[in-house]
């Protein structure tokens, strides 16, 4: 079929882009040129500038990435595996580098703050950008002492504004009624989306700005989905919220904008709505409607 | 990569082209007819044959509707099970319309058949050129129904330059038809005050002339959403 790309497997980020760049017009379907969207200063959370990553000496995962992420909307990122999803999403808390060592180029601004100067405390910008995971990862501990976790380690002591803290961001998740009753029992026993609830309550318990999702329901069972997908139309009010799905009816369904990645490049990124009645690039299509296999 | 998937989603998509397809075929069939009668008439200056050919039209429009129910089920489960996006999801979504317009331009140009029968064979003899512009309108319909079958049978992302002359094509040809409902129209009224035409032959005529005209409208939705599925733009053409 005249839709796929024809590329050598195994091209880096870099090479990808490059030839990409060859075929973008024949790739657009002969639309006119599509612009990344831009957001007035005051409204972007997040800020890539010729950012690049790389893992140890391999070649760059992310490639020269440019673009903004608005404040207070979801905005989703798909494309298919190994095409550097969860690593653009480490990127912004700088988690990889808890995983392997990293070479960065460019700049990633959160709240107008390039995350990778010298001057950055790591700990504080965690707090600022919260993270939450494919399978529910409660600590081995109560109920409670989950959701307090981190305020303690900010050093809040008093048991009045923990039991606050508690109440207020479980309720934020929707779990107060269901576990107010057995605080201290152990989080193990909670079903798995009420877990992935808790994982979110603990999250926001240090009050952070942007709330990321690496898959965050996929492991869950579709009424939990839908619970967490309503939590985070919810929540984005407060927050700007990124999230990783493989599920193309979840990002529709979620997401104000939406990310196409496909080999450490972002292929296309726009309006959700728009991304999947009329996408710009046949890449785009074909990986959306699940063309190639 | 190379490979694709889905082969279930493609199989219900190429069913439900196949039947839009089909429906087409019966639609310009009984345009078809419908010339063909008219040209016999204008021909021979006679009266018409109440023949067979009505039932024929009728049996196409019966077949038509039918068909349409069959493809609006098509096209909802495509939507319920497959969820399509993109080139798919404008195609599946604009298919309602499209059922919805060919079964127009049948029963329209079925009405005009209809109402041209009812004209007493003691008027015919008065009418002038009146079935030649009927011949026109007719004939412009079936070449905006080519127009549509184009672009709908050609590959995703037509070419600019089948674009623009399917667009600029079907401007003329319906601007033409707009223009000759409007001066047939004056025609039947002038007939009717200076030559002695029934007045109800000229109001048979008139709702005739009406429902070409429409006919020609339902044509150009079909073309302007055969443009939609293609591009993912809007255009309007009428
Ligand atoms: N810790 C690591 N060390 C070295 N290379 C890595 C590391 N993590 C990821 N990579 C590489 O970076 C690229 C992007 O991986 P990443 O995990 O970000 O992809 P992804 O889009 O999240 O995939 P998936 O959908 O499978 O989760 C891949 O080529 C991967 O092999
Ligand atoms: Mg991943």
């Amino acid at each position: 079929m005249s839709n796929q790309l024809n590329l050598p497997k195994s091209l880096s980020a870099k090479e990808f882009a490059e030839e990409f760049s060859k075929m973008r017009k024949e790739q657009t379907r002969g639309l006119e040129e599509l612009k990344f969207p831009t957001f007035p200063s005051q409204d972007v959370a997040i800020e890539f500038k010729n950012f690049s990553l790389s893992y140890g000496e391999a070649p760059e995962s992310l490639y020269n990435l440019s673009l903004q992420i608005p404040r207070n909307k979801i905005t989703a990122i798909i494309g298919p595996s190994g095409c550097g999803k969860s690593t653009f999403l480490r990127s912004i808390n700088r988690m990889n580098e808890e995983i392997s060592p990293v070479k960065i180029a460019g700049e990633l601004l959160v709240e107008g703050k390039n995350v990778y100067s010298p001057d950055v405390d790591v700990l504080q910008l965690r707090t600022q950008v919260g993270m939450i995971f494919q399978k529910p990862q409660p600590f081995p501990l109560s109920i409670y002492n989950n959701v307090i976790f981190g305020p303690k380690i900010h050093g809040i002591k008093s048991k009045a504004q923990l039991d606050e803290i508690v109440q207020k961001t479980l309720k934020d998740v929707g779990l107060w009624e269901e576990v107010e009753q057995r605080l201290n029992d152990h989080a193990y026993g909670l079903s798995g989306g009420q877990q992935q609830r808790l994982c979110i309550a603990r999250a926001l318990a240090v009050n952070p700005a942007i709330l990321l999702g690496d898959e965050p329901a996929s492991a869950l069972d579709p009424q939990s989905t839908y619970q967490i997908e309503d939590l985070f139309l919810k929540l984005k009010e407060k927050y700007t919220i990124v999230i990783v799905t493989h599920n193309m009816q979840q990002a529709a369904r979620i997401s104000d904008y939406c990310i196409f990645m496909y080999s450490g490049n972002i292929i296309e990124y726009r309006k959700t709505d728009e991304m999947f009645e009329n996408p710009h690039f046949r890449l785009t299509e074909n990986y959306i409607s699940g063309r190639y296999g | 990569m190379a490979n694709i998937s889905r082969t279930n989603l493609v199989e219900m998509l190429n069913d439900l082209k196949n039947g839009m397809l089909k429906m087409e075929l019966l639609v310009e069939e009984n345009l078809e007819k419908l010339l063909d009668f008219l040209k016999a008439s204008t021909e021979e200056k006679m009266s018409f044959p109440k023949s067979e050919r009505l039932n024929d039209v009728k049996t196409n429009d019966l077949t038509i509707r039918s068909l349409g129910d069959g493809l609006e089920n098509k096209a909802v489960k495509i939507l319920s099970l497959q969820a399509p996006v993109g080139h798919d999801l404008r195609f599946v979504i604009s298919s309602f319309r499209m059922i919805y317009d060919f079964e127009r331009v049948s029963r329209d140009a079925y009405n005009a058949f209809v109402k041209m029968l009812d004209v007493p064979d003691s008027d015919i003899s008065k009418l002038n050129d009146q079935y030649k512009v009927f011949e026109t309108s007719i004939d412009n319909s079936k070449r905006l129904l080519k127009h549509f079958v184009n672009l709908y049978q050609s590959e995703e992302n037509p070419s600019s330059d089948l674009l623009k002359k399917t667009i600029d094509e079907s401007i003329l040809l319906d601007n033409e038809i707009d223009d000759l409902f409007k001066a047939s129209s004056e025609q039947v009224l002038s007939l009717v005050h200076n030559q002695g035409l029934e007045i109800e032959s000229g109001y048979y005529l008139l709702s005739a002339i009406r429902s070409l005209e429409r006919v020609g409208d339902h044509v150009c939705n079909l073309i302007e959403r055969a443009l939609y599925i293609q591009t993912g733009t809007k255009y309007e053409i009428k």
